[in-house]
């Protein structure tokens, strides 16, 4: 059985070796409405993380496609404990995902990986 | 420039339901119009555009717009009395003779068929409750 210190040292060098990019991690703070009722979201960057991102496996994209259905879809991951919900936006290299699965709890986690898909 | 009827019928139910602190009280989530964004407090308010016409008076030098609006309270269903509390408060406010409004007027409003709906949400058991309003507006 892996010890806690030793998943630790197992999460951080993962994080090091395997996220190459810079994720802005935004969520929505607040909702205005105008005089018709319309809502205007305003998000906030609430982080700045190291992530990794490649296509989901067709497991994912089954057992999720009640939420993704037809929507372009990333599997990113961001070190463990990091501060990620469900739609938040993912700022990656141009790119704006929005957080559609997070994928835990998971069996000794070396990263904490989410199911993203692409809002153009 | 004239203002298109949905706008002055729009503007009267969410100035007329979200300026009620009593309504308020019962639907934390506010007035929403189409959709409640995410994490939107329930219980919450949806008013949208059912149906219409275009009535013409005069030779179709004046129109009045007849528009239908679905407005009701949606919420989980173990909070059921508060939110048949909250129709009836639309019920109260909402109805209404010949008033001005910013772009032009409303001709008249009423209750035109009371709405009751179950919906499981993320399998819990949901209300939507309200009615289809009827609303006559012109603009100016």
């Amino acid at each position: 059985m892996i010890s806690a210190a030793e998943l630790a040292r197992i999460q951080a060098d993962t994080a090091a070796a395997a996220l190459d990019k810079i994720c802005v991690i935004q969520r929505a703070t607040t909702v205005t409405h105008d005089g018709y009722g319309s809502e205007t979201l305003t998000y906030t960057t609430i982080a700045t993380v190291s992530a990794g991102m490649h296509q989901p496996n067709g497991t994912h994209l089954a057992n999720y496609d009640y939420l993704i259905g037809s929507l372009a879809t990333w599997e990113v991951h961001v070190p463990v404990g990091t501060d990620v919900q469900h739609q938040d936006h993912l700022l990656i290299e141009g790119q704006t995902l929005e957080v559609q699965v997070i994928l835990t709890p998971r069996s000794y986690p070396a990263l904490l990986t989410v199911l993203a898909s692409e809002i153009k | 420039m004239s203002t298109h009827e949905t706008a002055l019928a729009l503007e009267y139910m969410y100035s007329t339901l979200s300026g009620d602190t009593t309504l308020m009280s019962y639907c934390p989530g506010g007035v929403n119009r189409g959709y409640a964004p995410p994490s939107t407090v329930a219980p919450y308010i949806i008013i949208a555009y059912h149906a219409g016409s275009d009535m013409a008076v005069f030779g179709a030098a004046e129109a009045i717009a007849s528009m239908v609006f679905q407005v009701k309270a949606i919420g989980p269903a173990s909070g059921t009395a508060t939110l048949l509390a909250a129709a009836a408060r639309i019920q109260d406010l909402l109805p209404t003779q010949q008033r001005t409004v910013t772009g032009g007027v409303i001709q008249g409003c009423y209750r035109w068929q009371p709405l009751q709906l179950d919906e499981l949400v993320d399998g819990f058991f949901w209300l939507n409750v309200g009615g289809l309003y009827r609303i006559y507006a012109k603009s100016s």
